[in-house]
């Protein structure tokens, strides 16, 4: 039998589920009236002297209103709501038109056109990326664009097989997992076995990568940390997307890229069908973006000079769609599961902005490029004016 | 092969009902188009296994096609035909490997920006072959009730607020309520009518309480052995050079009880393919048990329509790593109370909304209680929509209000 819909609940569409975001346009308002008390007050970034610097912070596990912005879900996100929002310009309409797979779309993010790559089998994109298109117009040497991701995965997203373009030109892809677990002495594997979950789509299945040395010799050349210094900091960690940010940090610190790409995952639990662990995902996940806003203003390589974009490659399925299972899954392709949001901040970025036109997760990629001033001929997309 | 090209022979390495069936309508398969063909195969394949109401709206299906004339019946499965399917996806064993098949086809049809068509030639089709029915004549009103029983302790996460607009919240459900209230009740419903899969216990818990064999039962104690068996084989696949997930899913799908010893026939052996499929296909469910209820619930609703559904929640294990967990070498014993509550709290919110999608939905009734909070929840005809009510009521009491 093919599936059917018998809800006699409405399915909504994008444009209500953008509507249903405008619900806390009136704390926006007042929010950004705080602003120019708590913060910077809009586009003084632009005075910057020094060269801008894009940071982008997506969620390999999308979430959805109920669980975020709706009323009922504001609970959860406390630092989005009350630091973030007010300081950055939020496209309340997000559409996804491409596969919702994390590694495929997530890698659509970085070409800026929807790819068709099997999301499970870890292949490099079939068009360039953002990095080499931008190390490659930029003239920019290797250490300028990274990637940090959740898992073994997403090993190959920092490059293409595109002609003319390739890993000559792509960013270092960083992936904590396989550093923590290089580094792990085999009798201790036990301390950090919780962080090192690589996949929850398909959790029985990780694409093998050669253990050689490589991940040891990231640790200690280029993040400037001894093995046993890493491993001890681990421990002390709960979750991946914890290391994540840890490492992106450490990269900040060490090479301060003028591009820097980080991918959250643990918010995809939810394909386990635990509620519980999906929120608690979700309230990590909050707390570790305003982790991450506050080193991009602590560290004076980017302080002031920084464009910091937060958004989920796309989000999940509703309740009332008979086809899935609500926050378990992304798998309908209803509106709610191809519908997301994206939050811009720092230079060039007018604070508590609210932008209710429909825009598409491939215009990220022509912003960027226009931010960084490179071009990136294959992307799809188009240019946000909103964020200068 | 195209579906044109099918005759009574393609199937004759189908289960003995499910050959019946295909071989009586070759001549409306002949007329599908091939997603549909796929999708349609996929379930008649397994017919031999199928709950009654599974069968009955396959064969309903064909009724409806067959009383049509050709144009209309062509006119219902134009959007499939519109839909490009590849050589490499077409030549595949179809027939035989209608599960396989489909999983090539969702792929393609992601790939292709064609999985929106699919749903709405999908939902055109349903409304001619399967109309919903909200109305249905049923011999008793489908009645749903969701247990967190008394170790669900959780006195931080308010209770139920998602299903409190859908009917009277009771804030104080007397303390000496107890759960064999409800076992005796589903046992009167049983009493009352009669018929294979009409009445069904989903149990999260280890225990097995309920002995009648006129209500089926399906608990996570009860497929300790079957559960272990399948997480040991993934874990085999896993270690196995060049098995990616497709071949994994493929391998999972094709699994029978009798892999795993189990032998049974008539409705015995439908629900035993019921259990693997939830384990198999499930995600999640070989592991939590908050999300195997969760799931049993969803897929016995769906598929097999019973009149009543009790269902109660247990203790899911707390979360470790996945390696750890699929190689069994995690820690046993080691609970987590708080997040088993708000698992179950969201699998009762989604198991009213599954009843909610059967026919009969306009008498349907549903309860949800908290032992520990002595809170519940009571959802049907005749109740007050967003109401709460402060007096102390017996669980006997809440029992008659859904009736």
């Amino acid at each position: 039998m093919v599936p059917r819909p018998k809800s006699q609940l409405i399915l909504p569409t994008s444009q209500a589920i953008a509507l249903s975001r405008r619900e806390f346009l009136s704390f926006a308002a007042k929010a950004s009236a705080a602003s120019t008390v708590l913060g910077m007050p809009p586009f003084k970034a632009l005075a910057s002297p020094r060269k801008r610097k894009v940071v982008i912070v997506t969620f390999g596990g999308g979430a959805r209103d109920e669980e975020t912005f709706a009323p009922e879900g504001q609970e959860n996100i406390p630092h989005l709501m009350t630091a973030l929002l007010p300081r950055g310009t939020f496209f309340t309409q997000v559409v996804n038109r491409g596969i919702l797979g994390h590694y495929v779309a997530t890698t659509s993010l970085a070409t800026g056109v929807y790819e068709t790559i099997n999301n499970f089998t870890g292949d490099a994109p079939a068009n360039p990326t953002l990095f080499e298109c931008f190390r490659k117009n930029r003239r920019r040497p290797a250490e300028d664009a990274w990637v940090v991701s959740p898992s073994r995965g997403f090993a190959h997203m920092g490059a293409s097989t595109a002609k003319g373009y390739g890993t000559e030109y792509g960013a270092g892809v960083i992936l904590p997992k396989q550093l923590l677990s290089a580094a792990t002495p085999s009798n201790s594997i036990n301390d950090v076995l919780h962080l090192l979950r690589d996949n929850y789509e398909e959790p029985y299945f990780a694409p093998e990568l050669s253990q050689d040395g490589r991940h040891v010799r990231q640790l200690e050349d280029l993040l400037k940390l001894s093995v046993g210094d890493f491993t001890r900091h681990a421990m002390t960690l709960s979750s991946a997307d914890e290391l994540s940010v840890y490492v992106a940090r450490r990269v900040m610190e060490q090479m301060a890229p003028t591009l820097l790409w980080i991918t959250l995952h643990d918010i995809d639990i939810a394909h386990s069908g635990t509620y519980s662990l999906y929120v608690e995902g979700i309230q990590r996940t909050d707390r570790l973006c305003l982790d991450l806003w506050q080193s991009v203003q602590a560290n004076p390589e980017y302080a002031g000079n920084t464009t910091m974009f937060i958004l989920p490659d796309f989000g999940r399925d509703s309740d009332s769609n008979p086809g899935g299972n609500g926050f378990q899954h992304h798998r309908t392709g209803d509106a709610l599961s191809r519908t997301t949001w994206m939050l811009a901040l720092g230079q060039g970025v007018r604070e508590g902005a609210f932008i209710e036109r429909p825009v598409d997760s491939l215009d990220l990629v022509p912003t960027v490029s226009r931010l960084l001033d490179f071009d990136v001929p294959s992307a799809q997309g188009h240019f946000l004016p909103e964020v200068a | 092969m195209l579906p044109s090209e099918l005759t009574a022979a393609s199937f004759a390495n189908y289960p003995e009902m499910a050959r019946s069936l295909a071989v009586a309508n070759v001549g409306l398969l002949r007329e599908f188009p091939l997603p549909l063909a796929g999708a349609v195969l996929r379930e008649l394949c397994a017919y031999d296994w199928l709950f009654p109401a599974e069968q009955n709206a396959l064969k309903s299906q064909f009724q409806v096609l067959s009383s049509l004339d050709y144009p209309r019946r062509k006119a219902a499965m134009s959007k499939f035909a519109a839909l490009t399917v590849p050589q490499s996806v077409s030549d595949m064993d179809w027939v035989n490997h209608a599960k396989q098949f489909s999983e090539a086809l969702t792929v393609h049809l992601w790939a292709s920006h064609q999985i929106d068509a699919f749903h709405v030639a999908a939902t055109d089709y349903a409304a001619v072959v399967d109309p919903p029915v909200k109305d249905a004549d049923l011999p008793l009103p489908r009645t749903t009730i969701v247990v967190l029983p008394r170790e669900l302790e959780n006195d931080a996460y308010p209770l139920f607020r998602k299903l409190r607009a859908h009917g009277v919240f009771f804030q104080n459900v007397d303390a000496g309520s107890r759960f064999k209230e409800i076992l005796a009740w589903i046992a009167q419903r049983a009493a009352k009518y009669n018929a294979p899969f009409a009445h069904v216990f989903i149990d999260g818990t280890d225990t097995l309480p309920i002995e009648q064999t006129s209500v089926e039962t399906v608990s996570w104690g009860a497929v300790a052995s079957l559960r272990q068996d399948l997480l040991r084989r993934m874990r085999d696949m896993m270690a196995t050079p060049g098995v990616g997930p497709e071949m994994v899913r493929t391998r999972l799908a094709s699994f029978s009880p009798a892999d795993f010893g189990i032998r049974s026939r008539g409705k015995d052996a439908v629900i035993d393919h019921f259990k693997l499929s939830v384990l198999s296909e499930g995600s999640g469910t070989q592991i939590f048990s908050t999300t195997f209820a969760q799931w049993s619930a969803r897929e016995i609703l769906r598929r097999a329509q019973p009149l009543t559904l009790v269902m109660r929640y247990g203790c899911r294990q707390q979360m470790q790593a996945m390696n750890e967990m699929l190689s069994g070498t995690a820690p046993s014993g080691v609970l987590d109370v708080r997040g088993s509550v708000i698992d179950a709290d969201m699998g009762a919110y989604y198991t009213w909304i599954n009843q909610q999608r059967l026919p009969g939905s306009d008498k349907s009734a549903f309860l949800a209680w908290s032992e520990s909070r002595r809170q519940a929840i009571a959802i049907g005809p005749g109740l007050p929509k967003g109401t709460d009510s402060p007096r102390t009521i017996e669980i006997s009491s809440l029992l008659s209000l859904l009736s």
